[in-house]
């Protein structure tokens, strides 16, 4: 789909703004959802967004940026495929063609990003050594152009020349492949599940991962329905375990970090 | 000198770290500059009249840190709270608790608000994103709402009142609730596997017969056999040795069009 320059850049400064949302106050506009949303408004199609914006957040379900590891770019890839998709007929080919490489690749940027930022620390080190606060925060704030870069370039590229690629790779695609990459975009959710139950006490409450899966394949129970019976659970764990008596270790180092 | 804080003052704080925490995040000291920029009015107010603790406290507090956002307010208000009590001579004090308490903290909080509140509020704004429902979504951002702006400065007032006494307390019981969560995050996980990732199979000829995958083999095991198989594997191979997420993303794009090539699995 065609794009006005009018939209490409206010979907850059979104970029934009969505990396910034994601390093300091987290209200959303990091949101892989909240992106495909916005998206979807500026194009003058929501509901394609919101359909994109779920799409990829479902590979997104089990990936943070824990310990300020670098991981795939979800909300460039749903600003991307959200605009040049256009229509949702090819949504699952734009996600596999573009959405997913898209993300993967510029995981390189934000390494970028978190090098580039050292600079920044050795400047407010400077400072914080002689006692000007005023140019420690300065310097802390500097850091914002690296993040504004290294998330506003990848998507201004792409806006500005992924229409045309996009039309030529469709027009040459094999039917096969087109079929490949359909069947890519519905098991792709399985990584970032996979992803998230390595994190969770897997093997240690598998029960209960059972029972949801059991509630969805054979009931056909809705998310929030099973939400619910989760709840459940997980109250009447919460009432019957006792409070440790001994805490954590604070002498410990621990392993994960965040961002 | 010794100015109690109020609700108020402790709330800016609040939105402070949560302005300044990663801006300058960086793979030396990641949110050292952070911290230090969210101490710095603290730190020029208290210290206005020691030039030399003054000094000393920025070089303290420009040391490394990393912790998980949202809990680094407990950290940072018993911070405050035993300078403001043992004056320069809790400098020192005070970075002991920061230091110790970063690791563990992380490790509680990247769990509690990263993975178990994603898993959450992700799953059931997926579900119903897909379904082309914006319901889910305004939830979760709800979430994120309360957190910054309830959640956060109340943290950081636990931490001001109540010290190093809220450690074991608070660990304690956030153990207990991440424990009773991570049930809750493992269920809604088993339904999102099975309504969420689509395998069919398809058919695949053995001695001149035909025979469907899906209809006379999967499907009479179980519903959502392929589903249940694929999260398998991709949770087998990410525990194996060298194998990471951006790795298994190219493993499965792949692997995928060359069973889909083979006819093994077809559009669902």
């Amino acid at each position: 789909m065609e794009l006005q320059v009018w939209q490409i850049l206010l979907l850059t400064a979104w970029a934009g703004l969505s990396i910034v949302d994601q390093m300091t106050f987290n209200l959303g506009a990091n949101g892989i959802i909240q992106t495909g949303i916005f998206t979807g408004i500026i194009i003058g199609n929501p509901i394609l967004g919101l359909l994109v914006g779920g799409t990829l957040q479902s590979y997104a379900l089990g990936i943070g940026a824990y310990g300020g590891a670098s991981v795939p770019n979800w909300p460039a890839a749903a600003i991307i495929v959200t605009a040049l998709a256009g229509s949702l007929d090819n949504v699952a080919a734009t996600i596999a063609i573009v959405g997913i490489p898209v993300a993967a690749l510029t995981v390189q940027l934000d390494v970028f990003g978190r090098f580039a930022n050292v600079v920044f620390q050795h400047r407010a080190d400077k400072y914080a050594k002689i006692g000007n606060g005023k140019q420690v925060v300065l310097s802390n704030r500097l850091g914002l152009s690296s993040w504004l870069i290294s998330r506003m370039l990848p998507v201004f590229i792409a806006l500005l020349v992924g229409p045309a690629l996009i039309g030529a790779i469709t027009n040459y695609m094999p039917q096969w492949l087109v079929s490949g990459f359909t069947i890519v975009s519905k098991v792709f959710p399985a990584v970032g599940f996979a992803i998230l139950l390595r994190y969770l006490p897997t093997k240690k409450c598998i029960p209960y991962l059972i029972l949801g899966f059991a509630l969805a394949a054979w009931f056909q129970a809705p998310i929030i329905a099973i939400s619910v019976i989760g709840l459940v659970a997980a109250i009447i764990i919460y009432k019957q375990s006792d409070v440790p008596a001994v805490a954590v270790d604070i002498s410990a180092d621990g392993e994960d970090y965040d961002e | 000198m010794n100015k109690k804080m109020t609700k108020k003052e402790l709330r800016k704080m609040s939105y402070s770290w949560s302005w300044n925490r990663s801006l300058a995040w960086n793979y030396q000291k990641m949110m050292s500059c952070g911290y230090l920029s969210t101490m710095i009015p603290f730190l020029d107010e208290k210290y206005k009249d020691d030039e030399e603790a003054r000094l000393y406290a920025y070089d303290v507090h420009s040391q490394f840190f990393n912790s998980e956002p949202n809990l680094s307010n407990v950290i940072l208000g018993m911070d405050i709270a035993i300078e403001e009590e043992l004056g320069s001579e809790g400098i020192d004090t005070a970075a002991g608790v920061k230091t110790s308490l970063m690791g563990p903290f992380a490790g509680i909080g990247d769990t509690l608000f990263g993975v178990i509140g994603g898993t959450i509020f992700g799953s059931i704004a997926v579900a119903t994103a897909v379904e082309g429902s914006y319901i889910g979504i305004a939830l979760w951002t709800l979430w994120s709402f309360f957190v910054m702006f309830f959640l956060r400065p109340k943290l950081m007032e636990m931490g001001y009142k109540q010290g190093l006494k809220l450690v074991t307390t608070l660990s304690g019981e956030l153990k207990r609730f991440t424990n009773a969560a991570s049930v809750l995050g493992l269920t809604v996980l088993g339904g999102m596997v099975a309504t969420m990732v689509g395998v069919k199979f398809g058919t695949f000829t053995l001695f001149g017969t035909e025979v469907d995958l899906q209809v006379s083999i999967a499907d009479k095991i179980m519903p959502k056999l392929g589903s249940a198989i694929v999260v398998a594997v991709c949770y087998y191979l990410l525990g194996r040795k060298g194998m990471n997420a951006n790795k298994l993303t190219w493993i499965v794009l792949l692997g995928m069009l060359v069973l889909s090539f083979l006819g093994i699995v077809i559009v669902p």
